[in-house]
């Protein structure tokens, strides 16, 4: 055994059991609440039950993988996320007539253009990105409700079956086929993340743009992608909830900003940027579903204190959050 | 050239300018825009956004975000009401303030102390305050009660000092006292000074011994308490008040203490700049309002504004770090083209020099190019609207055409035709022949102690408009027939249903000869009062009115009728004492759809088992109906039935699919739901129900749009009933124009009732919306 000094010379001792916690993250909480939910509900855990929370959280997990990025890059959070939604539900269902693929191209092509604005304005601009996407929020509402002539429409066309489909099949009889497509958009996105020169810039500017800036990463593209990303994956979200309504209309996104922020933070993406991981904020997702299901699931309790509840916890989150770090001293 | 100085002039008081174009504007575009009723109105409904948006420009200064100023407003206003009815006028104020307070030191609390940032605190309170509201008023409306204040209100409602036909009130004499104050603390006194030096530069300001964390937070718990301020000042105008009253606040505040100078870095901006910035925007979408722009521009507009007077703070932000540390005289000499000639020897200095005036002048002409598409965008197309730039939404051939087509088929067969011959979309006659009468009860008294399941508990609700005599002093009809009449509409809102509402209206107004102008108050009962002064001081024959808060539109009946204008009340509920001042009530017959669809849902049930119902919004007219039209006939029908849930889910698919799935869990032998509407819920159950594995429910809905009827098709959803929204739209114009030719009009005018089922479903189709 060499005698090495600086084996012995770490600089802080973590307890084996810290360091588990630091792993798990967010998982941890959840490990805990399962018992606490199996308990209020004897059929937590069957198949059931999980179709159930999969179906809820199906559309708000896209939004979320996209969401994160933005998170990421110490952007903060994009508040014109529920009328993107609404945009792209729009477009796919006034495009398909022309066939599923129409659809999707159509939100696709949606969602780069409204991320694209705003990466511009955010990115290259510099504006605040809570007062900047707070405004595009409005004037997509103003600009589909001109577009649309205040109407909701609905799918139709020869395509109408596989549309439903998007939303209404079971894999397996509970898995929906866009949870699938989020397995394979997180792991495309995940590694996006964590191990590409590009996840690794974004972490950077993150921490600080200043030195990213110096760095020699080109900082507005950087945040352009980002914010088109995002973008893209709330246009997919607001496909698929245009196929789970069989409608496309007004009140899609209601709330699904905030909802994707509490997730996201609750899930370790620290709000200043450059800190977590993708799946915290997944994990952070599943915290909720968990939550909102078990309090459905008793009596008496109606939707208001569900969303009083995740705003406590939200508040609480990201408070111990700051004072953590101060503790730790970074600020 | 000293840049610099110039954009420092412009930029600071960029807001008087701003102002005084939209002035101008006003006076040129307009003939009556400074009739005083105009103006008073805007000073009116603003006057509680300006004290709430004192609080946030303070809050701004430091350099911090407060998002939860719109719910801070509300909460502020409920409790106002709530204490002054119960505890007298001074108590309730200084409660309401200590209120706003103490939500106000929270954020300010987490922001300071424990570094939390701005934004994020903000939004959480604003969402935590925004449930709170709900859960305290139970979605009631809250009324100040007019006995004891009447003679207050009055005085403040008042001209100014008593001059007579001034456009300021004493309320907002006192509103301006308050930001003249407030900026008179910010520019002359210490701890004013201090707040711009925390935001300029806070490292700076700590060194110099300002406790900023002190300083942050008592800038917040001002914010919290000028906001509730704000809302007791509303409610002193208003007298009544929903939970979701300050919803739309929160974008107007922001828009307009930005506009109004104060930068979001912090450590610049003036309260009576935001002062004058908010009475700005109100104008000027007001301007765009008697231009005749449509709602969703002005939507647009709020962006628009907003995102162009950040971009512009952007550029500043920009141009500012660019030239620094440069210096003028030195930038002089390189744009004298003689200088310039003489050092050719160095030409990289030279290209500097052009690059960074090229920069300038690209974002110069960026941001003028943005402004200037925007504004001509909004002028064409609010200019366009005949020619509407319709969307043919591509149809199957199983539908009919288009709405527009229909339409123009309709004026094409227009005045000649006989009214009764249009039809909706789906080829139902728009027009009912008769109108069904009702059978009223003998009225019902000490009602409040019945059970729940007893209809006469709900009397008031269900027959209270019937037993009223219209007051004998309303305008007379001219009797001069229809053609050429001018009729204005308040909708209530933008909702699909309303929007088909709008075209049933247009088609039997262009069977009349009926000049048609629609609003739409977006849901919100001020721009519903702002929309009722503007339709005063212009030339309208009759006004029909959706009242968006049944309490608040007492006060704008009233005023209709001083005015002498005809009033007809659709679609939503107005207390009897409003509905005395109007000609008769048009629309869907609640509770007796909601009884009849009993009887369906009963048949179905076979007389027994456990259901449960899905609520319709609170503060909505059919709140009630939908569920106690249910649950009190049901009990007459089947006592054995049990109702064992009821549930308001804001008619949203997700908390519809969670409720019921919990539904299902905690009631195993739950048989049947009923639900108050048939768009989203409709899918939420289902999905709720496959995710179970439970089939067989009996199911059945209010309302018929295309989701409910493709459900009934399917053979998922049972029955649901006919509301045709077209006639909902078209019923009141031919009640006008009946009125217009002297014809005898009945009080209360029910929309035609059906039941759908699986058998006639076919007949429904194309959905009307």
């Amino acid at each position: 055994m060499t005698d090495n000094h600086l084996e012995d010379k770490r600089a802080i001792e973590i307890p084996r059991w810290k360091g588990l916690l630091h792993f798990l993250g967010i998982y941890a909480v959840i490990i805990v609440l399962t018992p606490i939910a199996l308990i209020v509900d004897n059929d937590f855990l069957t198949f059931k039950n999980i179709n159930n929370m999969l179906t809820g959280m199906q559309h708000l997990l896209i939004v979320v993988l996209g969401a994160s990025f933005i998170t990421y890059s110490g952007k903060m959070a994009d508040l014109s996320i529920p009328f993107t939604m609404v945009a792209a539900a729009f477009a796919s269902v006034f495009f398909l007539p022309y066939g599923l693929l129409a659809a999707v191209v159509a939100a696709i092509i949606t969602g780069i253009i409204v991320g694209g604005i705003n990466g511009l304005a955010i990115g290259h601009l510099n504006l605040n990105p809570i007062i900047w996407t707070f405004s595009m929020n409005y004037v997509l509402e103003g600009v589909l409700r001109l577009l649309f002539e205040g109407r909701q429409i609905y799918p139709q066309g020869p395509s109408l079956e596989n549309f439903n489909a998007i939303a209404n099949y079971r894999v397996f009889g509970f898995i929906p086929p866009v949870i699938l497509l989020a397995i394979v958009l997180g792991c495309g996105l995940h590694y996006l993340m964590k191990h590409s020169r590009f996840g690794k810039d974004i972490k950077l500017t993150g921490s600080s743009e200043e030195v990213a800036k110096a760095s020699g990463v080109n900082v507005p593209l950087l945040i352009l992608k980002v914010f088109v990303i995002s973008s893209l994956c709330t246009a997919l979200a607001g496909l698929s909830s245009a196929s789970s309504l069989a409608t496309a209309n007004y009140s899609l996104g209601n709330a699904k900003d905030f909802d994707a922020v509490t997730a996201i933070v609750l899930g370790g993406i620290a709000l200043q940027g450059g800190k977590g991981f993708l799946s915290g904020a997944i994990g952070g997702l599943v915290l909720i579903t968990m939550i909102q299901t078990m309090m459905s699931a008793i009596p008496g309790v109606n939707n208001y204190w569900q969303a009083i509840v995740k705003g406590v916890l939200f508040i609480t989150v990201v408070a111990a959050n700051a004072h953590f770090s101060r503790k730790a001293g970074k600020v | 050239m000293r840049p610099t100085i110039k954009q420092n002039k412009i930029g600071d008081y960029r807001i008087y300018f701003l102002g005084m174009i939209i002035l101008i504007l006003s006076f040129v575009l307009t003939d009556n825009f400074f009739g005083s009723s105009n103006i008073k109105s805007i000073f009116d409904t603003q006057a509680c956004l300006i004290i709430a948006a004192l609080g946030f420009t303070l809050v701004m200064i430091t350099g911090e975000l407060d998002l939860s100023v719109g719910s801070v407003l509300t909460f502020g206003m409920i409790t106002f009401t709530y204490h002054a009815n119960h505890y007298g006028l001074f108590i309730a104020l200084i409660l309401t303030c200590f209120c706003g307070a103490l939500i106000g030191s929270i954020n300010g609390f987490l922001v300071a102390k424990l570094k939390v940032d701005s934004f994020i605190t903000t939004l959480a309170s604003m969402i935590i305050v925004e449930k709170l509201n709900m859960i305290i008023t139970n979605a009631e409306t809250y009324t100040l009660s007019n006995e004891k204040y009447e003679t207050t209100m009055e005085t403040l409602s008042a001209p100014l000092l008593g001059w007579q036909g001034f456009f300021l009130s004493n309320l907002v004499g006192l509103v301006i006292v308050l930001v003249l104050l407030t900026t008179f603390f910010l520019n002359a006194t210490r701890p004013g000074r201090n707040l711009y030096l925390i935001g300029a530069n806070e490292k700076t300001a700590w060194y110099s011994g300002i406790s900023s964390d002190f300083y942050k937070m008592s800038a917040f718990t001002l914010s919290g308490m000028m906001a509730a301020l704000g809302g007791a000042v509303y409610v002193l105008t208003n007298s009544s008040v929903n939970f979701d009253e300050g919803s739309g606040s929160l974008m107007t505040i922001i828009a307009a203490v930005i506009v109004g100078g104060t930068s979001m870095q912090g450590g610049k901006g003036s309260v009576f700049q935001s002062f004058i910035a908010i009475f700005s925007l109100a104008a000027l979408i007001k301007l765009l309002n008697l231009l005749e722009v449509k709602p969703e521009m002005i939507t647009i507009t709020n962006g628009v504004v907003l995102g162009s007077v950040i971009l512009y703070d952007a550029y500043l932000t920009f141009y500012k770090k660019r030239i620094k540390g440069q210096r003028h005289e030195l930038l002089e000499e390189l744009n004298d083209p003689q200088h310039i000639e003489n050092i050719l020897r160095e030409p990289e200095e030279l290209e500097e020099g052009k690059d960074m005036q090229k920069n300038n002048s690209l974002m110069i002409v960026c941001v003028t190019a943005i402004a200037c598409t925007a504004i001509v965008a909004m002028m064409v197309l609010s200019i366009n609207k005949d020619k509407q730039i319709t969307i043919n939404i591509p149809t199957h051939a199983a539908y009919a055409p288009a709405p527009t087509q229909v339409a123009e088929q309709a004026t094409v067969a227009a005045a000649s035709t006989d009214p009764y011959a249009l039809t909706s979309i789906d080829g139902q006659p728009l027009l009912p022949r008769t109108i069904l009468a009702k059978d009223v009860p003998s009225p019902f008294n000490n009602y409040k102690t019945l059970p729940e399941t007893d209809p006469n508990r709900w009397y008031d609700y269900e027959y209270g408009m019937h037993n009223i005599t219209p007051r004998n002093d309303l305008p007379k009809s001219p009797s001069d027939g229809p053609q050429g009449k001018k009729i204005a509409i308040l909708k209530i809102m933008d909702h699909p249903y309303f929007t088909a509402g709008e075209i049933g209206a247009k088609k039997a107004a262009d069977a009349y000869g009926i000049e048609l102008k629609i609003f739409s108050a977006q849901g919100k009962h001020s721009l519903q009062a702002q929309q009722v002064a503007q339709v005063i001081t212009e030339k309208i024959d009759l006004v029909i009115i959706q009242p968006v808060n049944a309490e608040s539109s007492v006060k704008l009946l009233k005023s209709l009728h001083k005015a002498k204008i005809p009033v007809i009340v659709a679609n939503q509920r107005t207390t009897p004492e409003g509905l005395k001042y109007a000609l008769c009530w048009s629309g869907p017959d609640d509770w007796g759809n909601a009884r009849k669809l009993s009887h369906i849902f009963v048949n179905e049930m076979g007389n027994k088992g456990e259901y449960a119902i899905i609520r319709h919004n609170e503060g909505n007219t059919c709140f009630e109906s939908r569920t106690w039209g249910f649950v009190t006939e049901i009990a007459k029908l089947s006592p054995n039935m049990k109702c064992v849930a009821k549930e308001a889910t804001k008619l949203d698919a997700e908390k519809t699919r969670l409720a019921v799935a919990g539904w299902l869990k905690q009631y195993p032998n739950l048989k049947g739901i009923i639900s108050s509407d048939d768009g989203d819920t409709i899918t939420g159950i289902k999905q709720a129900c496959e995710a179970a594995g439970k089939t067989g429910l009996i199911i059945v809905a209010s309302g018929h749009s295309k989701v409910g009827m493709d459900n009934i098709t399917s053979g998922f959803v049972n029955a649901i009933n006919f509301q045709s929204a077209e006639t909902d739209g078209a019923l009141p114009v031919k009640l006008a124009a009946d009125w217009f030719s002297g014809k005898k009009i009945e009080f209360i005018n029910y929309l035609p009732k059906a039941i759908i089922k699986k058998n006639n479903v076919k007949n429904f189709y194309p959905a009307q919306w």
